[in-house]
């Protein structure tokens, strides 16, 4: 590949060190992401996805430790940035949105006093600027009566408004990458609808490069060109949206979609995924998902799969599909 | 039982907290068994004195020398512990008993009779605690159980408050409304379901303040309200010594020793108490399944 | 066949207080004048987003709430009206699952000791019975025995929803109430619960009220489906209407909002985006509810209060335009 990445995760393994013992919430991770690319990672609880994300964007908590692995963000190892260098990453580089958009702010400042204070943290911007751009990112956003959101406090906005003032928040610094940790799990199905349109305009107008942390492979379908499929700390499969959502290679993928209710007919039974997750403390040694995978050999268990390609575009880390590796 | 081993691994892991639990642990075994281990029971008890052994300096003998009388004060020391434990968790014992009707009450019932708890309660907790605790044991005249009640009476409302917030935001959970939809009496509820849950900060106050309770019991005896002479009372040993301080430093120095050491043991262990009792570490409990 | 439940002009207002000296200054509207009936043995859905009233009317059901005005009628019996024996029949009668399984079970209580409380208020069993009739119950909802002897907190959500579930059932109710049964749990540990309610439902022969923002699980399992708005019935219908023929602009928001799966589907689906977000109920708009979201809104929506409009026996709509709004659509497409 001639061009370099923006951003490549390689073997990345996190740890959280907690009372209950070593929980291993990402094993071994590899992924790319290009310029203007939309990244989805699916998964649901337990499955790291989120620890991912956090990582990435360099909020990990205190408790995690990175085993091993790296994050290069054109070409340098985010892991092993001096503390003083963070902060020039941290928030201006990469950008994080969150599931509860109350997190993004401290309710003691009206909305105005945070998107000013990081413009003038950032950019050196006189207040007036600072104010200035405060309201463009606010109409970029599509938030109306900009005037009166400068001034209002976290807890008097709804919490549509509240996760577009997040994102406004989270794009001040003209960041390369967003991530975007579940941002519309806790809103309404309509303001669902508003707020994956207006992500979706953005990355278009500012050629914005996504990554989105989701359970639900519906918006992975809604927003996202590619989708990785993880399940207890690894990452199952990766490819096109379309593709995975129609044709999913992974067991556990193609169980996921099925237990999904399907709006559009009546249906009998839905199919769903016996067991539980595995012991994150204690992950299996093959394939996380050999317990309740109805396919699974002996040879499963013994040894974590590799990576298989498929059709070029696709690689899926099941031995169903051996024969040409990556 | 599971979580008792999880618990006691935090506190062994941090020095401080394990500092905590062994002075408290030692208060209340040397508490329980000082009248039976005393070598001078005596001294102790203040029924004997040896004019001639006077404010004699520490001493294989006397470790700790001895008063004006000539008595042990070792001996009274050891069996001051048992005041003071009897003290400390009479007081907290008290006014948890008080406090914790009224705030459940206040908080789930509510209604005119809540509102009018809560007034009491306020009237209370307008005043600051040891003023009050002054006034009432000036009122009441000195005594063990008047200290103990002066102190309660001075304390009860801080709990009574504390209960009636936990209650008044647990009582709107759902597992109460589903409680209510079972068809559970609202004395059940109460008890059952609302009360366990709203304890948790009780209980880390409660550590902390048995501390406070020592220390201000020995305040009342050390201005004269509280117990009276020749109980070993610690605030009264640090009283009697006082004015010879500069001839006998000893006096005051090893019962006010005690105080000290105790105060801090509680207050740690209540540190302690506070992070088990904290719901993230609840969280990662949960995170156990099955 | 009879009606287990009927709901006549129920209304639920909230008053609202200034600070200080707790003086009234309007009130909520958070149900208003809402009627239907559920026969034994259906599932009705209630869906609406958040401030749509469908919680108030379920806690209204509940008797969690007073309502200020209307009847509740179980069996024809008006349930705001119950004392004593009548009451107990009632409570052991309907009961209700809760969104969150971890909330809704009390965290210091054994899993045995909170299905046998049930039990021990509304039948005379001995001890020994008690514990026995608990393993039977948890083996209806799927769930080993060992789980008894478990804390909540110690489950998995899925886990801890069947004891809900399990809790629910142990005194053999008639009807029972949803309240967002799976919107706490993960989509694999969802479809599980969604098949065993079903299943529980045939098997048991129960009649479930569901209270729900999520349409995929509403068209999973509902026979009978209330779309609500700020505190009113938008439209009802049979499922089979409401999904194939929807006649408010605001069911079609809903349908068009859930992401799609099927990419190809996607393509040939429209998407209405209504803008803004819904008003307070404290203050609705005049007129139609949703005229100032409603992209086919006219003037006259604006004052004129649409009534709930016969569309076929089973079907009605509260939308001044509905007759035009398939033309409308199609042309914009």
């Amino acid at each position: 590949m001639s061009e370099e990445k923006l951003l490549k995760v390689s073997e990345l393994t996190i740890h959280y060190h907690t009372v209950e013992g070593i929980i291993k919430a990402v094993r071994n991770i590899s992924l790319e992401v290009n310029v203007g690319d939309s990244l989805c990672i699916v998964g649901e609880s337990g499955s790291g996805k989120s620890t991912l994300g956090l990582a990435i964007s360099l909020s990990l908590p205190k408790n995690a430790v990175v085993v091993s692995g790296s994050i290069l963000y054109k070409g340098r190892d985010l892991l092993k940035l001096k503390t003083s260098e963070v902060g020039r990453y941290r928030g201006k580089e990469i950008s994080m949105i969150f599931q509860d958009p109350a997190t993004t702010f401290n309710p003691l400042f009206t909305i105005g006093e945070h998107l000013t204070d990081i413009l003038r943290h950032h950019f050196g911007m006189s207040r007036e600027e600072a104010l200035e751009r405060a309201v463009e990112l606010l109409k970029m956003v599509r938030l109306p009566d900009q005037a009166r959101i400068l001034h209002a406090y976290p807890h008097e906005l709804s919490g549509g408004m509240l996760q577009r003032a997040a994102i406004a928040a989270a794009l001040s610094t003209n960041p390369k990458i967003l991530i975007a940790d579940e941002p519309t799990t806790m809103l309404d199905v309509t303001t669902q609808a508003q707020i994956l349109d207006l992500i979706n305009s953005l990355k278009r107008e500012l050629n914005l490069t996504l990554i989105l942390i989701t359970h639900n492979l519906g918006i992975a379908g809604e927003v996202c060109s590619r989708t990785a499929v993880m399940y207890a700390g690894t990452l199952l499969e990766e490819g096109p949206t379309e593709d995975i959502i129609l044709n999913p290679l992974h067991p556990y993928t193609a169980k996921l979609i099925k237990a999904v209710p399907i709006i559009t007919k009546t249906q009998g039974r839905l199919s769903h995924i016996p067991g539980v997750l595995p012991d994150l403390r204690n992950p299996p040694k093959g394939c996380p998902f050999v317990d309740r995978c109805e396919l699974a050999t002996p040879e499963c268990s013994a040894s974590q799969p590799e990576y298989f390609r498929v059709g070029g575009v696709r690689r899926v880390a099941c031995i169903l599909y051996g024969g040409e590796h990556e | 039982m599971s979580e008792l081993i999880l618990y006691l691994n935090i506190i062994r892991r941090n020095p401080i907290y394990l500092a905590g639990l062994v002075i408290v642990s030692l208060f209340v075994v040397v508490g329980l068994i000082a009248p039976y281990i005393l070598t001078r029971p005596g001294d102790a008890w203040g029924l004997t004195y040896d004019i001639n052994k006077r404010l004699s300096p520490p001493s294989l003998e006397h470790l700790f020398g001895t008063d004006e009388y000539g008595r042990d004060l070792f001996n009274r020391v050891l069996l001051g512990t048992r005041f003071s434990l009897v003290i400390g968790v009479g007081v907290v014992a008290l006014s948890l008993a008080i406090g914790i009707p009224v705030g459940l009450i206040a908080g789930y019932v509510g209604g005119k009779a809540g509102t009018a708890l809560m007034r009491v309660t306020d009237m209370f907790l307008a005043f600051p605690p040891l003023l009050l605790a002054i006034a009432l044991a000036a009122t009441f005249g000195r005594g063990l159980s008047n200290t103990i009640l002066a102190l309660s009476l001075s304390w009860w409302p801080w709990y009574s408050r504390l209960i009636y917030l936990q209650v008044s935001s647990v009582r709107n959970l759902p597992y109460v409304d589903a409680a209510k939809v079972i068809g559970i009496s609202e004395a059940r509820i109460m008890f059952r379901h609302v009360l366990p849950n709203s304890l948790t900060p009780v209980i880390t106050q409660a550590t902390l303040d048995i501390g406070s309770a020592i220390l201000e019991a020995s305040a009342l005896s050390f201005l004269g309200i509280g117990v009276p002479p020749p109980t070993p009372e610690w605030g009264l040993l640090v009283s009697s010594g006082w004015r010879l301080i500069s001839v006998a430093w000893w006096v005051s120095f090893f019962p006010g020793l005690a105080i000290v050491i105790t105060v801090l043991g509680f207050n740690l262990l209540g540190d302690a108490v506070k992070e088990l009792m904290d719901p993230r570490l609840r969280n990662l409990l949960s995170m156990r399944r099955v | 066949m009879r009606s287990l439940l009927e709901i006549n002009e129920l209304t639920k207002y909230f008053p609202v207080k200034t600070g200080l000296f707790g003086r009234v200054v309007g009130y909520v509207r958070a149900v208003d004048g809402v009627s239907f009936k559920i026969s034994e043995g259906a599932v009705f859905a209630l869906v609406g987003e958040s401030g749509s009233g469908k919680t108030t009317i379920l806690r209204c059901v509940l008797r969690l709430t007073e309502p200020t005005s209307g009847e509740i009628l179980i069996e024809g019996r008006n349930v705001t009206q119950l004392r004593g024996k009548d009451l107990k029949w009632f409570r052991r009668n309907v009961q209700a699952v809760f969104q969150n399984p971890y909330l809704s079970l009390n965290p210091r209580m054994k899993v045995k000791d909170l299905i046998a409380e049930p039990l021990k208020t509304h039948t005379n069993v001995s001890k020994n019975e008690v514990y026995r009739k608990v393993a039977e119950v948890l083996a209806l909802v799927g769930l080993p025995e060992i789980v008894a002897n478990q804390y909540p907190p110690n489950l998995s959500g899925g886990q801890a929803q069947r004891v809900a579930i399990a809790r629910a059932l142990s005194i053999e109710p008639k009807l029972l109430l949803l309240d967002e049964p799976t919107s706490a749990l993960d989509v694999s540990v969802q479809a599980q619960i969604l098949n065993l309610l079903v299943e529980l439902k045939e098997k048991l022969g129960l009649t479930y009220l569901l209270v729900t923002h999520d349409l995929s699980v509403v068209r999973y399992m509902s026979d009978y489906i209330a779309v609500m708005y700020l505190g009113k019935i938008m439209e009802i219908g049979t499922a089979e209407e409401i999904f194939s023929e929807p006649k408010h602009p605001y069911t079609l928001a809903l349908l068009s909002s859930v992401p799609e799966l099927n990419p190809q589907a996607k393509k040939l689906k429209k998407k209405i985006i209504l803008p803004g977000e819904p008003p307070s109920p404290m203050n609705p708009p005049s007129g139609c509810r949703l005229s100032n979201r409603c992209p086919y809104a006219t003037k006259e929506c604006v004052t004129e209060e649409p009534k709930l409009t016969k569309i076929t026996e089973t079907h009605y709509v509260r939308c001044l335009r509905h007759e035009d709004l398939s033309s409308l659509i199609t042309r914009e497409a």
